[in-house]
């Protein structure tokens, strides 16, 4: 083949073998283990996820340590086993509470002290007792006083010499006193690094958008919008984009703008509706009493979904369309019938 | 194309492997490979999912060595000979450059081909499955990975007629190993339908995280998207190495 027609055939077959290989995305389902939280609790806690120390294949695991370090000041501790996975929303007040404890400015809740709360490390550890330390920016958790930490305490560390040397040169704190938490800054760039590596981990996004808020609002929703382009049909995105546009309604709220904040619950109206319809759609017929479903549905998703659904009635009714949330709160109780906010929105006046 | 000529090319890469004392060091790695598998069975997998956390850790680890090493060794083919001066003799001989580059291109392709083979015997055997896994998956994983091999094979071997040796290797590794995580990058997003991705060919976390085999279109659109792949990084380097003056 001479040259002349050498590069029109190369280029050619060049077309072809981009489009075949583009149309195909072998990553593109929901589920998996992978992206199961309590099947990565149950991974990680084990002996020969310990003999490797941080060493993963999967982003969303090393997040998952990443985590953990960055939020006990690098002191590496035993993954509970306890913990449950949180919903979107829960995650939203999570990361809030997290960042107004440590005195980080959050773009709409002024500076609070002391109340209890849970510690967020994309995972929920259940409510527990809070208050700052004497470190500045961290903050003491005694709930979890007593957890093992990788490292060894002295007296159940039979390396003798080594194990005191190591316990010197890596970040460690007696485990039964309680924990130090820092703030989650240092995540970010963990979580863009989450999505890169695996672009349908929805959980990556919902949490990396939370995280991100509190450091720059309009690069969260930027950040949940590439989510939304590269899963347009995962309605936990939805939800979680809607919480973080309902931040800005309310912020501007309280300013006195309510006209532009008007315009920003009408989008979380919007993105809500998607996600409940979304949701209902995907919530398999058969749910078991923890939330989970055939086809890879959890209890988180059952959580999202509530949220999903709640929030479009609560945004209409904020909207000013009452008897339409009514009608939404009917039609959404033939699904959740046990759900207490929707049975609450039938009696609003 | 003389079948002759390119078995005995691609013969005398794989001796020159066996000379550089590279499956010595392959040994040395599938030595502490079966030893971390026996001591991951000896410590005892308490849960299903450390049991799929091992398959996935020792089917990745085995695809990404099979990857390095058909990348190091196409990659060093033309400029090893050239920096030697043994690819004049060759040259001399009654044989086309294509042939010199096929037989060494396939050379590198079977090596990865068969450190693939041997170390998934041992992974096969060794890791128990604790939990439910779809075959279909499992066969489409490894019909795939001699196309993604090729793939390495052929973007090493072009590179490295363009490039000196060490960015080659480095330009290689990155569109092997992290293309895929590249094009997501807001600079680069309009590179992701035009670069070759081998990763994409690679199903274990697929298989791992229980989910079905890809349909038989989607199988089929990746099996010959990677065989253009191969056969146009391919094509492109016997085009730059008949018109390279050597």
């Amino acid at each position: 083949m001479n040259a002349k027609t050498f590069w029109p055939v190369w280029g050619t077959a060049f077309v072809a073998a981009a489009f075949l290989g583009y149309r195909v995305n072998p990553m593109a389902y929901t589920g998996g283990r992978s992206r199961d939280d309590q099947e990565r609790l149950r991974r990680n806690s084990s002996a020969i996820a310990t003999m490797l120390g941080e060493f993963r294949t999967s982003m969303s695991d090393i997040m998952f340590i990443k985590t953990e370090r960055y939020l006990h000041a690098g002191v590496g501790y035993v993954p509970h086993m306890e913990e449950s996975v949180m919903t979107a929303e829960q995650l939203s007040e999570e990361v809030d509470e997290h960042q107004s404890e440590l005195g980080i400015p959050d773009d709409d809740h002024p500076h609070h002290h002391g109340h209890s709360h849970s510690h967020s490390h994309g995972h929920d550890h259940g409510h527990h007792h809070h208050e700052h330390g004497e470190e500045h920016g961290f903050e003491l958790d005694h709930d979890h006083a007593g957890t093992p930490t990788l490292i060894p305490a002295a007296e159940r560390d039979f390396r003798g010499f080594i194990g005191r040397l190591h316990r010197e040169v890596k970040p460690w704190r007696d485990p039964t006193k309680a924990h130090i938490h820092t703030d989650g800054r240092e995540l970010i760039p963990w979580f863009r690094m989450m999505t890169l590596t695996d672009p349908n981990y929805v959980r990556g996004f919902v949490a990396g958008g939370f995280w991100l808020q509190a450091e720059d609002p309009s690069l969260a929703l930027e950040f949940v919008n590439e989510g939304l382009r590269l899963n347009p049909e995962a309605f936990q995105l939805y939800v979680s984009r809607g919480f973080l546009t309902i931040r800005r309604y309310r912020r501007l709220n309280e300013a006195g703008h309510e006209d532009e904040a008007r315009e920003y619950l009408t989008l979380a109206h919007a993105d809500f509706a998607r996600g409940a319809e979304l949701a209902l759609v995907e919530r398999p017929e058969e749910i078991n009493d923890d939330g989970s479903g055939p086809g890879g549905w959890t209890g988180y998703h059952e959580g999202d979904a509530m949220a999903a659904v709640n929030m479009h009635v609560v945004t209409t009714r904020m909207l000013g369309n009452l008897e339409e949330s009514k009608r939404l709160a009917r039609s959404y109780i033939e699904f959740f019938p046990d759900f207490v906010p929707l049975q609450n929105a039938l009696n609003y006046e | 194309m003389n079948k002759i000529h390119l078995m005995a090319i691609g013969r005398g890469a794989v001796l020159e492997m066996l000379r550089r004392k590279d499956l010595a060091v392959l040994g040395l790695f599938m030595t502490v490979y079966l030893l971390f598998l026996a001591a991951a069975r000896f410590v005892g997998l308490e849960t299903p999912a450390a049991g799929t956390f091992l398959l996935n850790l020792s089917l990745t680890l085995i695809i990404a060595l099979a990857h390095l090493l058909t990348l190091l060794m196409a990659a060093r083919q033309i400029p090893d000979e050239l920096e030697r001066r043994t690819l004049y003799p060759l040259m001399a001989r009654p044989v086309q450059r294509a042939e010199i580059l096929l037989g060494k291109g396939l050379a590198s392709w079977a090596v990865g081909l068969a450190v693939f083979a041997v170390l998934l015997v041992p992974t096969l055997l060794l890791v128990p499955r604790m939990e439910a896994y779809v075959p279909g998956t499992l066969a489409q994983t490894l019909l795939l990975q001699p196309v993604a091999l090729g793939m390495t094979a052929s973007v090493a071997l072009c590179f490295s007629l363009l490039f000196p040796r060490v960015l080659a290797v480095f330009l290689s590794g990155l569109l092997v190993f992290a293309a895929g995580m590249l094009v997501r990058l807001p600079l680069l997003a309009v590179l992701s339908r035009w670069l070759p991705d081998p990763g994409r060919l690679n199903l274990v976390l697929r298989y791992t995280d229980g989910i079905g085999p890809l349909s038989a279109a989607d199988f089929l659109s990746l099996t010959v998207s990677g065989l253009l792949w191969s056969g146009l990084f391919l094509a492109a380097a016997c085009r730059i190495f008949q018109e390279r003056s050597v």
